[in-house]
């Protein structure tokens, strides 16, 4: 019988040889990747407490979060409780609906100067350097430990949340330091060794703050803050701290943004680095008044 | 007997509230503006005139209404450089006061 010779007979051992090789190089990759999960989805939060009055900060952060959100749906959510319970309860369900893990969780919240300490608030529940590190205040937090690792990072947007510095004495009041460091370092570990970035000055809710831009810098125009009592802040403008809870140290990000899918990024220069913003800020110093400050608030925090 | 009892409750009663609500041992005698030897503006109520010192409610009016426990403040003459006190149906009346209570003396009899 007379042998066919076609084009492929040919080359049969070459293709025997390529054959051979691809099914051993897939077996070899399938092997490494046996035992290993395959990478969690990562999911952004932003989480702003609910209003019961009108307060114009947390309206516009809220309402930028929630229009940004109507044309990325699905990259990041945005969460407004009335307690930590409540927060908890909403991001677990959906981490669980969507089999995912926490990739950012930005906290919006209001600073209070008046109380002399760094702090954020979800709801009426305050949380500062003491009360992040008792198990009873951060019962509802820790349900979130298990979804967060080392690659989550966690925004505290209250301003001073990451003061470091002491505020000086004023009258009856001693100098006191803000102790934002502590806070930093006890929401690392709450949340499982994540990065955690707080600022040391204001952080301001103007237009864009989803635009990964300088938004979040900025200076206040209202008359109380023009008093010598708030030098310390001013002087720190738009620096954020970083804690990386996996190195276990601090790291300097110049000023933090936010990204339209609510990730949290950092810009590479400082706020304070324009000219334009330095001499605005040279001018405002200038303005400094002693009495601009109702003391009466310091002494309504006691 | 019940009648000592009922007094006893109502006694009992009575101190309970007032605890809870210190606000009203006091009434209110106008605004106040202080400005401290430091210089730092205090704005508040004044709650009463002492000899020695001046009692301040560190809130307003609206806070004052709805009983928000602000602790009063008792500020002595030594401390005030100048203070600014609004009584009711009149307007805003400066006293310098510079630390001495004597400069005070005329306030004292008004507002008494």
């Amino acid at each position: 019988m007379k042998k066919i010779h076609t084009p492929l007979c040919r080359f049969r051992p070459l293709l025997l040889l390529a054959i051979s090789l691809f099914i051993l190089t897939d077996a070899i990759a399938q092997k490494a990747s046996f035992g290993q999960a395959p990478l969690p989805r990562r999911l952004n939060f932003i989480v702003s407490s609910k209003q019961k009055k009108f307060d114009q900060a947390a309206f516009s952060f809220q309402f930028q979060a929630l229009w940004m959100n109507k044309y990325h749906r699905g990259d990041y959510y945005v969460i407004l409780p009335g307690s930590s319970k409540e927060m908890a309860k909403k991001i677990t369900r959906i981490l669980r609906r969507e089999n995912a893990m926490i990739g950012n969780i930005w906290f919006d919240s209001h600073g209070h100067f008046q109380r002399r300490r760094s702090l954020f608030e979800i709801g009426e529940e305050e949380f500062n350097y003491l009360t992040i590190r008792d198990s009873i205040f951060t019962i509802h937090l820790k349900k979130l430990t298990a979804y967060c690792d080392t690659n989550t990072n966690v925004g505290i947007g209250s301003c001073y949340g990451g003061a470091t510095y002491a505020l000086p004495a004023v009258e009856n009041f001693p100098e006191q330091p803000m102790n934002g460091d502590s806070l930093m370092i006890g929401t690392s570990r709450l949340f499982n060794n994540a990065t955690v970035y707080a600022c040391e000055s204001f952080v301001m809710t103007g237009i864009g703050i989803m635009n990964a831009g300088y938004a979040f810098a900025g200076m206040p125009g209202r008359k109380k803050f023009k008093d010598p009592v708030y030098k310390p802040v001013w002087e720190k403008l738009g620096e954020w701290n970083c804690y990386s809870g996996k190195k276990g140290a601090f790291e300097k990000p110049v000023t933090v943004s936010l990204h339209h899918d609510g990730r949290i990024s950092y810009k590479q220069r400082n706020y304070l680095s324009f000219p334009k913003n330095r001499q605005k800020l040279e001018k405002r110093l200038k303005k400094f008044k002693r009495g601009n400050y109702n003391l009466a608030h310091l002494y309504q925090a006691v | 007997m019940k009648v000592i009892l009922l007094i006893i409750f109502w006694g009992s009663v009575l101190y309970l509230q007032a605890q809870g609500n210190f606000n009203r041992f006091y009434q209110p005698l106008g605004g106040i503006h202080l400005i401290t030897m430091q210089g730092n503006m205090l704005k508040g109520l004044l709650l009463g005139i002492k000899d020695t010192s001046v009692i301040v409610y560190p809130g307003t009016g609206k806070e004052w209404k709805r009983n928000a426990p602000y602790k009063p403040i008792e500020f002595g003459y030594s401390s005030i450089r100048e203070l600014s006190v609004k009584r009711r149906n009149r307007s805003w009346k400066k006293y310098p006061v510079n630390g001495s209570a004597l400069l005070f003396t005329e306030f004292q009899k008004n507002g008494k």
